[in-house]
């Protein structure tokens, strides 16, 4: 009797097992439950902002009348307190009313250079301002950015299902367009226009509402198609043409930014089925931060090379007598009179002056005995009188005596025709230019002497002065 | 007495080698001398009694040891392409001289081969300033002795002399600049046959600082329609001088009225200055020609008009003889059948 109690208890026991155990398999099959998931995380998720840079916010200091290229911001008390986060080119937007949507103006301003002066911060922009801007008037600088969100699901979500995603901003003026120190602000992106602004990779979604509410932004798509699990996928949020779709990314949360130190966003991404059960969850993060500029300068320069021309060399339709120097144009030995002495120099110049640069030549008298500009040599006046300082003349005539130079070759104020001479002045006179960068640009200037019979023996010179500068 | 003569050895060889280099110095290329200074030109903001350091670099680019002096001279414009004129008379300083403000950090320097040498310009700008546009150029200046060497000749010669310059250019803050310009001489032909319509004109900086007015040139024609819109270049203006500036504006084939409008801003505040001109464009010989064309054209095809309708009638007249002739042989036949 005691075994076949000991039986029925064992075999009763094994019954009430077995029931539980198929109950445990067999009804999530027979009666599936919706609404009730353990919520999980994505495989992955995140966010990628197309320009992480912070928008930038500051106040003026003090009163601006207008015209006015310059623009003098407050170094305390403001989301920027210097102007390390805008750069030349930025778009500047001067803001009377922060609770006005716009511009003052109705437009914006470009920022042309960044400086300091006497430890107050300071740019200059273009063009000028037609109104006057009070202190503590608004600088601001927007810096927009597409979010593509990028999702491994770890649970399916069926058609009719959501994404649902919440964005961080302020609790007022948060779609006025400005930016905000602490959040996105949603500019132009409204519930009407979300939908075309949101573009998904592998999926389809046959609406998107955009809600706003003190803090947060909450974008919502439902979806017309099924996600798999384990399958990547991505959408992004904001217009790739207008930047005025898109968030606008904020300005450094706080009054006491240091630059280089970024501010961290929480996005919250849920998937979510028909009925706005959470399927899959995860925070994502955002960290706008300072622009960096990269800046190069080319600096102006000009390179003058003057070189030395040999004897029985064809320059400037004559064949040189005798070799010159850099530095000097030496004639010699004047053994013959009534001949020419054919001397030449090269004058080579390479600058990327935008002007471009110039040569000029004078000099300190006519050759003369010993110096002393006593007894001289005279400058000629070419075959017939034909030439003076300014004006070049033929000079083929041995016989009329004289000093004078002629020039061929690149940039040179008078290059043809050939054999016409004119004699140096006492002022500056250009004989090379070019109005523009020049690169290896040469010009050969070459000197004539003749001189009479009669001419008192000695040791004649003077001195040539070349000027090379920028033109201004 | 060995180490007497070791030690005279030593001293003989480090004298030898001493003088050895010392000629080096000497025996590089003195067949050119290559030089390059930057920045060439520099712009300085300014404020009155400020003290300020400005750097320029000066390259050799030769062989050879390059020696000579730096020094600063005021400059000035006086033609229309902007050419810098040295001024260092100091007795006709000019009113936007700004030489006396700068001092060189060297008087003198050498610079050794494919080597440059940087010199600190020391700016001190005088409490009361007379303009808002103020201008020097540093220069360098190789020393010819050092260059020609040990076997500088003395025969008859001219002496090169090099000045290898660039332009300082201050503007003085926190002072009231007067800044005007005027635009003057805006020439263009009243007439054209044809396009392009080549136009200069004259800005002129009335101000004492130097200004570097943008703008553009646009060309509409009669219906208001732009035609073309060209940017003046950017070039800066000194003070109390003018710039020419040029432009060339149309296609080739141009019909009607037009109006040239030239529009222009400078300065600190953005000012405003234009002007306009109109010009008539008929291409006057070409419309004759066409038309000419035409009218022969039109004579030769009436004169072919009319021959053919000549030569109709004439036939249309052989034809009704033909036909006349036919009728009358018809008859002849007739009653020759009737006879019959």
């Amino acid at each position: 009797m005691k075994d076949f109690k000991k039986r029925s208890l064992s075999l009763l026991s094994l019954v009430v097992i077995l029931f539980y155990t198929a109950v445990f398999f067999l009804l999530p099959i027979s009666h599936p439950i919706n609404n009730v998931y353990a919520a999980t995380t994505f495989s992955q998720a995140k966010v990628v902002l197309s320009n992480s840079r912070f928008s930038y916010k500051a106040v003026l200091s003090g009163t601006h009348t207008a015209p006015l290229t310059t623009a003098t911001i407050a170094t305390s008390g403001q989301a920027d307190n210097d102007t390390g986060n805008i750069f030349p080119k930025d778009n500047i937007c001067f803001n009377t009313v922060l609770s006005v949507i716009g511009c003052s103006e109705n437009k914006t301003f470009a920022v042309n250079n960044i400086f300091a002066v006497s430890g107050s911060n300071q740019f200059s922009f273009t063009p000028a301002t037609a109104t006057n801007l009070a202190a503590s008037d608004y600088v601001v600088s927007t810096q927009s950015a597409t979010m593509t969100v990028t999702f491994t699901p770890t649970s399916a979500v069926a058609s009719g299902g959501y994404l649902r995603v919440t964005i961080p901003s302020l609790t007022s003026n948060y779609t006025d367009g400005i930016p905000d120190g602490g959040g996105f602000d949603a500019n132009k992106l409204t519930n009407s226009n979300i939908n075309a602004n949101i573009t998904p990779t592998g999926f389809t979604k046959s609406a998107t509402a955009l809600s706003y509410s003190a803090g947060t932004h909450v974008i919502l798509m439902t979806l017309s198609a099924a996600l798999a699990a384990g399958t990547e996928y991505s959408f992004v949020i904001g217009s790739t043409s207008d930047s005025t779709l898109r968030f606008i990314n904020p300005a450094p949360t706080g009054t006491a930014h240091v630059r280089g130190v970024a501010d961290t966003y929480s996005f919250t991404f849920n998937s979510e089925d028909s009925s706005n059960v959470i399927i899959d969850k995860n925070i994502l993060k955002l960290v706008p931060i300072d622009g960096v500029l990269v800046s190069a300068t080319v600096e102006m320069t000009i390179s003058y090379t003057i070189g030395a021309i040999a004897a029985t060399q064809s320059v400037c339709g004559l064949t040189t007598s005798v070799a010159s120097t850099a530095t000097t144009v030496p004639f010699g030995s004047l053994a013959s009179s009534n001949t020419f002495y054919n001397l030449a120099q090269s004058h080579t110049v390479t600058t990327n002056a935008t002007r471009g640069y110039s040569l000029t030549v004078q000099y300190n008298g006519a050759l003369s005995k010993d110096g002393a500009g006593v007894t001289t040599i005279a400058d000629t006046t070419c075959d017939s009188a034909s030439c003076n300082t300014t004006t070049p003349g033929p000079w083929l005539t041995a016989t009329n005596n004289g000093f004078g130079y002629t020039m061929a070759g690149d940039d040179g104020v008078w290059v043809t025709p050939t054999l016409y001479f004119r004699p140096f002045p006492t002022s500056p006179i250009q004989i090379m230019t070019n109005s523009a960068p020049a690169a290896s640009k040469v010009l050969n200037t070459c000197y004539r002497l003749s001189v009479s019979g009669t001419q008192q023996t000695g040791y004649y010179f003077n001195k040539l002065t070349y000027t090379i500068t920028p033109m201004f | 007495m060995k180490k007497i003569l070791v030690v005279f050895a030593f001293i003989l060889a480090g004298c030898v080698l001493f003088k050895a280099s010392s000629f080096a110095q000497l025996t590089g290329d003195t067949n050119v001398l290559p030089l390059t200074v930057f920045p060439a030109v520099q712009d300085k903001l300014v404020t009155p009694g400020e003290s300020t350091r400005l750097q320029l670099q000066f390259k050799n680019n030769n062989q050879m040891f390059v020696s000579g002096q730096i020094k600063v001279a005021d400059y000035i414009i006086s033609d229309k392409r902007g050419t810098p004129i040295l001024i260092e008379d100091q007795q006709n300083k000019p009113k936007y001289g700004a030489a006396s403000w700068i001092t060189p950090s060297y008087d003198e320097i050498t610079i050794s081969p494919n080597n440059y040498v940087t010199v600190d310009l020391f700016v001190t700008v005088p409490n009361e300033v007379a303009s808002c546009g103020k201008y020097a150029i540093v220069y360098f200046q190789p020393s010819l002795t050092r260059l020609r060497g040990v076997n500088a000749r003395t025969e008859s010669a001219s002496a090169i002399n090099i000045k290898f310059g660039a332009l300082v250019n201050f503007i003085v803050q926190d002072k009231l600049c007067r800044e005007n310009m005027q635009i003057l001489n805006l020439k263009t032909p009243g007439f054209l046959e044809f396009g392009p319509i080549n136009t200069s004109f004259d800005l002129v900086n009335m101000g004492d600082v130097h200004i570097v007015p943008k703008g553009s040139v646009v060309l509409t024609d009669m219906f208001g329609k732009t035609v073309v819109s060209k940017s003046i270049e950017e070039q800066r203006i000194f003070p109390e001088t003018a710039k020419e500036y040029k432009a060339s504006l149309g296609p080739t084939w141009m019909i009607g009225r037009y109006k040239l409008q030239l529009d222009t801003n400078f300065g600190s505040k953005d000012f405003k200055r234009s002007a306009l001109a109109y010009i008539w464009v008929f291409p006057v010989r070409s419309v004759a020609a066409i038309a000419l064309a035409l009218i022969i054209i039109i004579l030769l095809l009436k004169n072919m008009y009319k021959a053919v309708a000549k030569k109709e009638e004439l036939l249309e007249g052989e034809l009704e003889e033909e036909k006349k002739e036919i009728e009358k042989l018809k008859e002849e036949l007739r009653r020759k059948n009737g006879r019959k």
